[in-house]
């Protein structure tokens, strides 16, 4: 019987096993003393995530390595910190042109935030309502951390109506846009 | 164990495959490794992020990873999530990979060979995504992406069009040595010499041509089977709507540079596909040695929607696809075998 697995990815096999608990708090550790005094005061780290890189030569290993963003609210960064498996710095660095997807605890958060709006809170009222975040951004740049949150209505047996797309500035815990959308003209029937 | 990010192995149909679902990239479900009869032919397949256009010029759309123009990110969704209006952040969220990938071992059949496929949804506004990467007996990888859940709620009668964009990056039998990539063009009807391959010399974007059953090959410079050719893999891109402004090219041929970088991010700055050919396919190959070759490529759909019919309550799956087909990569003995 012939062996799916090439002898390549066999010799992989130790630096590709599943991330540890005691990795990743280590990972989030050396990550957060990297950075001391560079962030601000809101900031957040996501879930560390192995990185396997291609070795760079022929007969080389491939090396174990642990990615740590650090979405900083206040300055409207994002740094990866990439650490070796015992704990080593290997490269530090903004990120340039790429925003990290939403976390479901920022797009809690955004909700939260929205929902304590009286605009937003009036138009949901008594709604069956579909909460879907979106990416308000267009720019190469960064910038500010901004979600935001189409509100779309249940109608009828079939159908939606969206209700209104607001957009909300995670770093600074507010609404900073909304629009509502027009009713919906009613089908003949 | 950490709930998303790490790599799961798979093996069926004579593959080993690895899962991944990141969290950060928001750009869905990626292959890893994929070795087929004991040979490396992929190192990583995904398809990151999708333009979507609607008539009118407006909305733009940029799904997936690094979401722009109003797109979102996909988030994994349970796999058993119905296609309708899923709660993500909410109990369809999956909580961990596992909940979200579903790995099938299809046996052959009178019809088909046997298959390994591996399947994900993600919740990408109203839309969900279906990601689906399946891997054949006879040495054939498909990559599927599907769309469903519901239409634009205030635009649900206006046509729009799926770009999907697939990154593939290919390491025939390994990636040393390097290989080169070729396009196909079927000429004419002249025996010998009506199909031609022409080896790629510079890095850069492709056009498709339907008329000229033009395909494209990554394959190997040294490495050969035992007749004493030389081993790739081809690319067939079947085509179901055209290029555009925002989409423009079929097939971008580069190479690898890392694989943290270069996925997806920085495309799309004014909501088009350009940044593909003047950031990343960019550069000279080198077509005696070889690169290390990474592709991207466009999967498309123009969507006429059923607003006031089939799609009036939900948007079945629709799955498009696409073919990486071997050449002269399994010997004709183990061909026979399968």
């Amino acid at each position: 019987m012939l062996v799916p697995m090439s002898d390549a990815t066999k010799k992989m096999i130790p630096a590709i096993a599943p991330l540890k608990k005691k990795e990743e708090r280590l990972a989030v550790e050396v990550a957060q003393r990297h950075l001391k005094g560079e962030l601000s005061e809101r900031y957040r780290i996501f879930p560390p995530e192995l990185r396997i890189v291609k070795p760079g030569r022929q007969g080389a290993q491939v090396q174990r390595s642990i990615a740590v963003l650090v979405v900083d609210y206040g300055k409207g960064s994002t740094t990866e910190v990439l650490i070796d498996s015992r704990g080593k710095v290997l490269r530090s660095g903004v990120v340039e042109g790429f925003e990290p997807a939403f976390l479901i605890e920022e797009i809690l958060e955004a909700r939260h935030i929205a929902g304590g709006e009286p605009r937003v809170a009036k138009l949901v009222k008594g709604k069956r309502v579909f909460v879907s975040p979106f990416s308000p951004r267009h720019e190469a740049a960064q910038g500010r951390r901004q979600i935001g949150l189409h509100y779309v209505a249940a109608r009828g047996r079939y159908g939606a109506s969206l209700l209104a797309d607001v957009v909300v500035d995670i770093a600074e815990g507010k609404l900073v846009q909304f629009e509502e959308s027009p009713a919906p003209v009613e089908r003949e029937s | 164990m950490a709930a998303f990010g790490n790599y799961h192995q798979v093996a069926f149909a004579g593959w080993s495959v690895y899962w991944r679902l990141p969290v950060a990239s928001g750009g869905g479900l990626e292959v890893w490794w994929a070795d087929f009869q004991g040979h490396r032919v992929l190192w990583r397949g995904s398809q990151p992020f999708a333009l979507v256009p609607y008539h009118g010029l407006s909305p733009t759309y940029k799904d997936g990873l690094d979401a722009r123009c109003g797109g979102a990110p996909f988030t994994a969704l349970k796999h058993t999530t119905p296609n309708s209006w899923a709660q993500a952040p909410g109990p369809d969220a999956a909580s961990v990979d596992t909940d979200a990938v579903v790995v099938k071992n299809e046996p052959a059949d009178d019809f088909n060979p046997a298959k390994l496929i591996i399947s994900a949804k993600f919740q990408c506004g109203w839309y969900q995504y279906v990601h689906s990467w399946e891997f054949s007996s006879d040495g054939v990888i498909t990559p599927r992406v599907a769309m469903g859940g519901h239409l634009h709620p205030s635009k649900s009668g206006v046509a729009h069009v799926h770009h999907m964009y697939f990154r593939i990056d290919l390491d025939i039998d390994g990636q040393f040595p390097r290989d080169v990539c070729e396009v196909f063009n079927h000429n004419n009807f002249n025996q010998p010499g009506g199909d031609q391959w022409t080896v790629i010399a510079t890095q850069g974007k492709q056009l498709h041509d339907p008329d000229k059953a033009r395909k494209w090959r990554v394959r190997n410079t040294i490495s050969k089977n035992d007749a004493g050719q030389f081993k790739g893999y081809e690319i067939e891109l079947p085509r179901e709507a055209g290029r555009d402004q925002f989409s423009t090219g079929d097939i971008w041929v580069t190479i690898y540079r890392g694989d943290g970088f270069q996925q997806g991010e920085n495309v799309g700055s004014n909501c088009t596909d350009k940044e593909l050919e003047t950031n990343y396919a960019n550069g000279p190959l080198h077509p005696a040695n070889g690169d290390d070759i990474v592709l991207w490529m466009v999967v498309r759909a123009h969507h006429e929607p059923r607003n006031l019919g089939e799609e009036a309550d939900h948007l079945p799956y629709h799955y498009e696809e696409f073919a990486i087909v071997p050449r002269s990569f399994v010997n004709a003995r183990a061909a026979s075998h399968r």
